[in-house]
């Protein structure tokens, strides 16, 4: 299976809408899932490079998610980024102890959002 | 948003019955000590005071005792001493005139000055005999009434004293069952003794006087209260004075019940004092009940005021989250938009979007920053960062803007800067870019230049920041006033500069978190030089930044 995609989970469809066409525009395939339970059965399935994780999602939230895929995945290379409106000290502490690899706060900025896909993903994207 | 209201109540009530009432019980248990502290002190103070008493009577119990007994021996000399040089009776005693010894000397001492002379003995050197009375009488004396060791004892006191003078010596001794003072003395005629006898050769005269009855009440006289009597050995609960015999071991001792004057101090002041006591414990006790719920009230409030403020924080974060969703969706379309092929027109339309979104975003970031601050919530980190890196990723961000506006923008940074520290990166670059960025909005021509001067000591780099722009400068009247919250130098509706007018506030506050301070230094048409100082503690050389650092902001 491909290590090299991107999972965006998120379910609010303008934001999903945004995430994903901003990947588009830099030759990014994101892949989909609409809760924090997708999530992690398309992480397991697919085993992507990358997560752009929302944190406050229905039936199971972003760092329960991302714990999740931790556990179940514990010797697989994948960096979960949050993307997140939440953006306290507490938050960012939360985040920090779940093991998250970043966090890009929302609204996105599209240089910062690129630069992380490049950082985790490698300069080139897939074609 | 009722659900948040509802929270924030239930936030409120749980944490008031968490019951952090630290300050109000501290307070009852001080109260509690000092009450008891104080009536200890009181007890206490009048317990010495009445022992002292105790002791000093005592004291004069002894003193008075003691000198009773040694004018007893005083007298008991002087009165043998005047029967000393006596012609009459010298020459009585040598040629044996037993009816004028009696008469003179057996009979009359039995009724002398001190009371009674209980007995009397009078040696007789030239029969090598001698005469002995007990009150008087038999009327021709006998002689052996003193035991051998005794009657020694006490003839051997005159040893070495000048046997031609009237010398007299006393001494006390157990005699008959009882506790005797016991007088000596020769029997001379003037001139002494004729030539050719010696010492041996003079007769002798003792008194012996029982310490009992009155002679023993006499000794402390009308001053003590109590009866005196006489004991073989001292006991506890009695004061007491040694009666030393001739070779100076005690013999008996004079004893009297302790005088306790103390006892009925205490005895009359118990109940008053005791009443005294009780109403000030009383007294004290209710005030300090009164300040007890006074302080539990206000750590009531205070409680309340915490919630209440946590959950005006809690609601202010999720009304800033609710703000920036559909923020994303604002920003993220326009960012796309500027990907597409745009016309003039359509091109300036999005910046004019773009910029007040912006402008919005600033606006809620540093609404929510301040409310952590003020509310307490932002905790400051303590990691490792370069101050140098982030002077200079701030410069770089700024810059076009700065280019912009045809501004030079200069930064000069020593090595000291370069030496990671510990601290949080963040509110460092926050404080940066709040100065170097008003640097830039305040000003319209020169430039901006950015200063860090760093002081290393053992454990701590002392960091002095300097932002100079060559703008409009500030009115020292206004001066403090710019780091208050909202503050703008120009307040009115219609001001050419926009801005929240927060981040001077977030950046002060920020500073003294690490604390250190912001200080301002400018003059209208002058320009301005804002100076952060700041210590930090020096990070290890090879400490690798944690994953926060690591965090986008």
């Amino acid at each position: 299976m491909p290590q090299d995609r991107i999972l965006i989970v998120e379910d609010n469809p303008s934001n999903l809408f945004i995430l994903q066409a901003m990947l588009r525009k830099h030759g990014y395939e994101p892949l989909v899932a609409r809760d924090g339970l997708e999530g992690v059965a398309m992480a397991e399935t697919h085993l992507p490079r990358l997560v752009l994780m929302d944190l406050s999602m229905p039936k199971m939230d972003g760092v329960t998610a991302a714990l999740e895929i931790q556990r179940r995945l514990p010797d697989q290379p994948i960096a979960i980024v949050a993307v997140t409106a939440s953006v306290t000290d507490e938050q960012r502490r939360q985040c920090d102890a779940a093991g998250f690899s970043g966090l890009l706060p929302k609204p996105i900025n599209l240089p910062d959002l690129i630069s992380t896909v490049h950082h985790h993903m490698g300069a080139a994207p897939q074609a | 948003m009722p659900s948040v209201a509802t929270v924030g109540r239930a936030r409120a009530s749980d944490w008031a019955n968490s019951g952090e009432r630290i300050f109000s019980r501290r307070l009852a248990a001080s109260h509690f000590a000092s009450i008891t502290l104080l009536i200890a002190v009181v007890v206490a103070s009048i317990l010495w005071v009445s022992a002292r008493h105790n002791a000093l009577a005592e004291e004069s119990y002894e003193r008075m005792v003691r000198g009773g007994l040694s004018a007893l021996e005083t007298r008991m000399a002087a009165v043998v001493r005047d029967y000393s040089i006596w012609e009459e009776a010298y020459q009585a005693i040598r040629d044996a005139d037993y009816p004028w010894v009696y008469s003179s000397i057996g009979i009359a001492a039995a009724s002398d000055e001190i009371g009674t002379v209980d007995l009397v003995v009078l040696t007789d050197p030239f029969r090598d005999t001698e005469y002995g009375w007990v009150r008087g009488s038999p009327e021709r004396g006998e002689a052996g009434l003193l035991p051998s060791p005794l009657r020694e004892t006490l003839l051997a006191l005159l040893d070495g004293t000048d046997p031609a003078a009237a010398e007299a010596r006393t001494t006390f001794a157990r005699f008959d069952g009882g506790v005797w003072i016991f007088a000596v003395t020769r029997v001379l005629p003037p001139g002494g003794l004729p030539e050719g006898l010696t010492d041996a050769e003079a007769p002798r005269q003792i008194h012996g006087v029982r310490l009992a009855g009155e002679v023993l009440s006499g000794l402390g006289s009308h001053l003590i209260s109590s009866d005196l009597r006489l004991l073989d050995a001292p006991r506890p609960d009695l004061g007491a004075a040694a009666l030393k015999n001739a070779a100076g071991a005690a013999i008996g001792y004079v004893a009297w019940a302790r005088p306790r004057p103390g006892d009925r101090i205490l005895r009359q002041m118990a109940l008053p004092l005791g009443a005294a006591l009780l109403i000030a414990a009383i007294i004290a006790a209710i005030s300090s009940r009164f300040a007890v719920s006074s302080a539990a009230r206000l750590e009531q409030a205070l409680a309340d005021a915490r919630a209440a403020d946590r959950s005006k924080t809690e609601f202010l974060s999720n009304v800033s989250h609710e703000l920036r969703t559909p923020m994303n969706g604002i920003l993220g379309v326009g960012q796309l938009l500027e990907l597409t092929e745009l016309d003039a027109e359509q091109r300036h339309l999005l910046d004019v979007l773009l910029a007040s979104a912006n402008t919005q975003m600033s606006l809620i970031s540093d609404l929510l920053d301040l409310t952590q601050i003020e509310t307490g919530n932002r905790r400051l980190d303590s990691a490792p960062f370069e101050p140098a890196a982030v002077i200079r990723e701030v410069a770089d961000l700024i810059r076009p803007a700065a280019t912009g506006k045809g501004l030079t923008l200069e930064v000069d940074v020593d090595r000291g800067a370069a030496r990671p520290v510990l601290g949080d990166r963040r509110a460092f670059k926050q404080i940066l870019t709040n100065l170097i960025g008003n640097a830039v909005k305040f000003t319209d021509s020169g430039g901006i230049a950015i200063g860090a001067a760093t002081r290393l000591d053992a454990t701590a780099a002392h960091i002095e920041l300097k932002v100079t722009d060559t703008g409009r400068g500030i009115d020292p009247a206004d001066q403090a006033r710019i780091f208050e919250r909202f503050a703008q130098v120009d307040g009115s509706q219609t001001r050419e500069i926009s801005g929240t007018g927060l981040g001077l506030a977030i950046s002060k506050s920020l500073a003294e978190m690490m604390g250190g301070d912001i200080g301002l230094d400018s003059a209208p048409g002058a320009g301005s030089t804002f100076t952060v100082a700041v210590s930090l503690p020096v990070a290890a050389q090879d400490a690798a930044p944690p994953l926060s650092d690591r965090v986008s902001a």
